[in-house]
């Protein structure tokens, strides 16, 4: 072996990993080869502090390979995050798919028992149909609802009435219809009929600890003794729409539900008869079985006798 | 004269020493002081001579000549310096020398040792893997077989370059 060949030893001998046979060419290299041997009593410095174990074991600490310091793939922080932000993104999009839409607050009323008109659609505008000239007058003499504290509309024969229409205003009218129900067929009154209809479907679950102030509404005439109900109520609680007549208590659900500005807004329509009554509820819990309400007694937060209208 | 094919321990240790101190010579003269290099050789030669007398074999004379002359070195450099104007103290005056290492030279092998750090951490992946496995007390051939080299040679030649490396990132010396 040459001294070049022999100075590749030189690595080994700081370190002390040459074997016997290599350390004896590499002595008797440098022993020929003065640069041999100059590197190596430079060496000399290496091996010392590479004797000492203490110094040894710091550096093979410092050069542990870094594969002991690998960590699981699912155990890195980037892994981690990106895990975590999918999981975030996936929760997300199934709760914009799954939740509860904010237009259709989950109404579960009860089986419709009675006829519902399905003549104009449940977005359709309401508008009664030819109404008496009573109502028309007391349309026009009941406009100032002490709830709402509406600007009062200008008489119309269209208009609608609503529900804070005092039921003063509205019973002369009612009067007049119920004298004139027995001769007549239903059809024939059936603008005197509706005008104090209000019908008031089943709940609509909300937070049950708190119900909002009472509901205002708005009844709508329409022929064939029909009406349309809209009422407007708090975005809390339950509300029902009970109809009583002798056949007995049945509970009218709403055709639409919607939240608009914060409020529930439901539409009604039905038919009533004579002497039929309409009670509307807002509750603060569900009523499994909304037809076993009281009609009389102490009222719970909410109810009202809408149809016919007290005196 | 081939010092490998020496078969008489005595011819063998007369031929090595007498190797030893011309290359003892020539490596103070370049590193140290040329009108002090035929002394340090001597001072050398002649510790070896009076207490590894029973040492006759190349490869246990020349490490030990490597570590005496280091020492003689470090000793001739502390000579030196308390000659100067500035250290003007009376030998009585100055303390015994101790086995333990002084704070200076504990100093000076920490600060070593933490350049050494320093540089093997700026080696490449393979370079501190062969280190590694030398430190863990490896063989060349150990190394072969676990890094998979074909020969023997190319781990001769990686750690060469390796260490060629390191001693450059060390600024040329082991050695502050």
């Amino acid at each position: 072996m040459t001294p070049r060949e022999a100075e590749q030893l030189l690595g080994g001998y700081a370190t002390g990993t040459l074997t016997e046979a290599e350390r004896r060419v590499l002595f008797a290299a440098a022993l020929e080869d003065q640069t041999l041997f100059n590197a190596l009593a430079d060496e000399e410095a290496l091996r010392e502090l590479l004797a000492d174990p203490g110094a040894r074991a710091k550096l093979l600490a410092a050069l542990d390979p870094p594969t002991a310091h690998i960590r699981p793939l699912w155990r890195r922080p980037g892994t981690m995050a990106l895990a975590a932000s999918l999981l975030v993104a996936v929760g997300v999009g199934l709760l914009l798919r799954h939740g509860p839409a904010p237009e259709a607050p989950g109404v579960h009323a009860p089986a419709l028992s009675e006829e519902q008109p399905k003549a104009a659609p449940p977005s359709q505008k309401i508008v009664a149909a030819s109404p008496p000239p009573e109502l028309e007058e007391k349309r026009s003499s009941v406009r100032s609802s002490p709830q709402t504290d509406r600007v009062p509309a200008p008489p119309s024969p269209l208009a609608p009435i609503t529900s804070a229409e005092n039921h003063a205003a509205l019973a002369p009218m009612r009067e007049k219809a119920e004298a004139k129900q027995a001769p007549e067929p239903p059809s024939a009154r059936a603008g005197a009929s509706i005008a104090g209809a209000f019908a008031f479907a089943p709940g609509v679950a909300r937070d049950a600890s708190k119900v909002a102030a009472a509901p205002t509404w708005i009844l709508e005439a329409a022929p064939a003794g029909s009406f349309r109900l809209k009422v407007s109520w708090g975005p809390e609680g339950h509300l029902y729409l009970l109809r009583r007549d002798a056949s007995g208590v049945s509970t009218i659900k709403p055709e639409i539900s919607s939240l608009q500005d914060g409020k529930m807004e439901s539409l009604f329509t039905g038919a009533v008869g004579a002497g039929s009554a309409l009670d509307l509820y807002l509750l603060p819990e569900e009523s499994k079985v909304p037809e076993t309400l009281p009609a009389e007694g102490p009222a719970q937060r909410f109810r009202h006798r809408i149809w016919p209208v007290e005196k | 004269m081939d010092l490998l094919l020496q078969n008489d321990p005595s011819a063998a240790r007369t031929a090595v020493l007498s190797a030893l101190r011309e290359r003892i010579v020539a490596f103070a003269a370049s590193r140290y002081a040329r009108e002090s290099a035929e002394d340090l050789a001597q001072e050398v030669l002649v510790v070896i001579h009076e207490k590894y007398g029973h040492l006759e074999w190349m490869e246990d004379l020349v490490p030990l000549a490597f570590q005496i002359l280091r020492f003689k070195l470090a000793a001739a450099r502390r000579k030196a310096f308390r000659h100067g104007e500035h250290s003007q103290v009376a030998p009585e005056d100055l303390p015994l020398a101790s086995d333990e290492p002084t704070p200076e030279s504990a100093y000076a092998k920490r600060q070593q040792l933490e350049r050494l750090s320093g540089a093997l951490a700026r080696l490449g992946g393979r370079c501190r893997e062969i280190f590694r496995l030398k430190l863990q007390g490896k063989g060349f051939a150990e190394i072969q077989v676990i890094m998979g080299a074909g020969n023997l040679n190319t781990i001769y030649t990686w750690d060469h370059r390796c260490r060629k490396q390191l001693l450059e990132e060390m600024g040329g010396r082991w050695e502050p």
